[in-house]
């Protein structure tokens, strides 16, 4: 992947190139996905889809977005080695900062990602409070996703000051689909890290699960 | 491996998983169910290995069928316990 990035510093419009580098970010996803790796399946999927819109050309791999993706490829090749020496996988800032920055690639215009990406400020370690709503889509389990490992990895970013469930929509016995989610939650995080490791843990439930994040300035914002 | 069974009309046992992959097993053995028309049912799950929201949905709603004052959950294992507790649905279970 390293050497297809490389070569496109020189020719940015390679299709051997991009479809290299593709096909090596695709198998990197799949074998983490067989190891239920989620930190790199999540980052690779990101990476993925930024790839697929270079093969496509709908955005150019000028040179800072080359400089992304060899960093990308610095993210990965930490995570990959954490697992290979069955060391527990530490996501640290560059990983979110990486991350966060390909998604504006994954979904934005060139110009629009530059605009944010100048105007953001860097992170400090202040102590934040969060108020997480999640709603997700009746079909969620069926994906493979389960709220519960969601809210498992929200409490591994800090201290859960409330968490709440509400039933209001689960319906009579006879009428419940079974394997269908009927709950949402309403979670309040102390945290340091910063809002886009909060938002990095709905990765794969974002499109149609409707998810909310604020910052809020006391735990009087839970409702 | 899910195993849902009645001791009499009062008592049910529930052991296995309670989860996505079984929740229709647990919908469906739970509506067969003879039951009590009316007093306590208990319903003891001590041998749950494992349950996840949609085991927890079918337990609810199952109660909430039966009258809620009616039906007691007992002897819930303390480590799902503490991740009901995590998706703050250890209420429903008291």
């Amino acid at each position: 992947m390293e050497d297809g990035l490389l070569s496109l510093e020189t020719s940015p419009d390679s299709a051997e190139a991009l479809n290299g580098i593709f096909r090596a970010g695709h198998t990197i996803k799949g074998g983490a996905g067989l190891l239920n790796v989620v930190e790199i399946v999540a980052f690779t999927h990101v990476l993925e889809n930024v790839l697929d819109r270079l093969r496509k050309k709908e955005i150019t791999a000028d040179q800072e977005l080359v400089t992304l993706l060899l960093g990308g490829c610095d993210v990965i090749r930490r995570l990959v080695s954490c697992v290979s020496e069955e060391r527990p996988i530490v996501i640290d800032d560059n990983y979110g900062r990486v991350l966060d920055v390909l998604r504006k690639y994954a979904d934005a215009t060139v110009s629009a990602v530059k605009q944010v990406v100048a105007v953001e400020a860097p992170d400090d370690q202040r102590e934040r409070i969060f108020r997480i709503s999640l709603h997700p889509r009746e079909d969620l389990l069926e994906t493979g996703q389960d709220p519960l490992m969601l809210l498992l990895e929200l409490s591994d970013l800090g201290e859960v000051l409330a968490v709440e469930s509400d039933m209001d929509r689960l319906p009579a016995f006879a009428e419940l689909e079974a394997q269908k989610v009927y709950l949402s939650w309403q979670v309040l995080l102390r945290s340091q890290c910063p809002r886009r490791a909060v938002e990095g843990v709905f990765t794969f439930v974002s499109g149609d699960n409707r998810v909310d994040i604020a910052e809020v300035m006391n735990c009087e914002h839970f409702r | 491996m899910l195993h849902v069974n009645s001791e009499g009309p009062q008592v049910i046992r529930i052991s296995g998983d309670a989860t996505v992959c079984e929740a229709n097993t647990l919908h469906v053995a739970l509506a067969g169910l003879s039951l009590a028309k009316e007093g306590d049912i208990n319903v003891d799950l001590r041998g749950l290995e494992a349950m996840d929201v949609s085991g927890v949905q079918i337990l609810v709603a199952f109660r909430r069928h039966l009258g809620a004052a009616r039906v007691s959950f007992r002897n819930l294992p303390a480590h799902i316990l503490d991740t009901l507790k995590l998706g703050g649905m250890d209420c429903y279970f008291r």
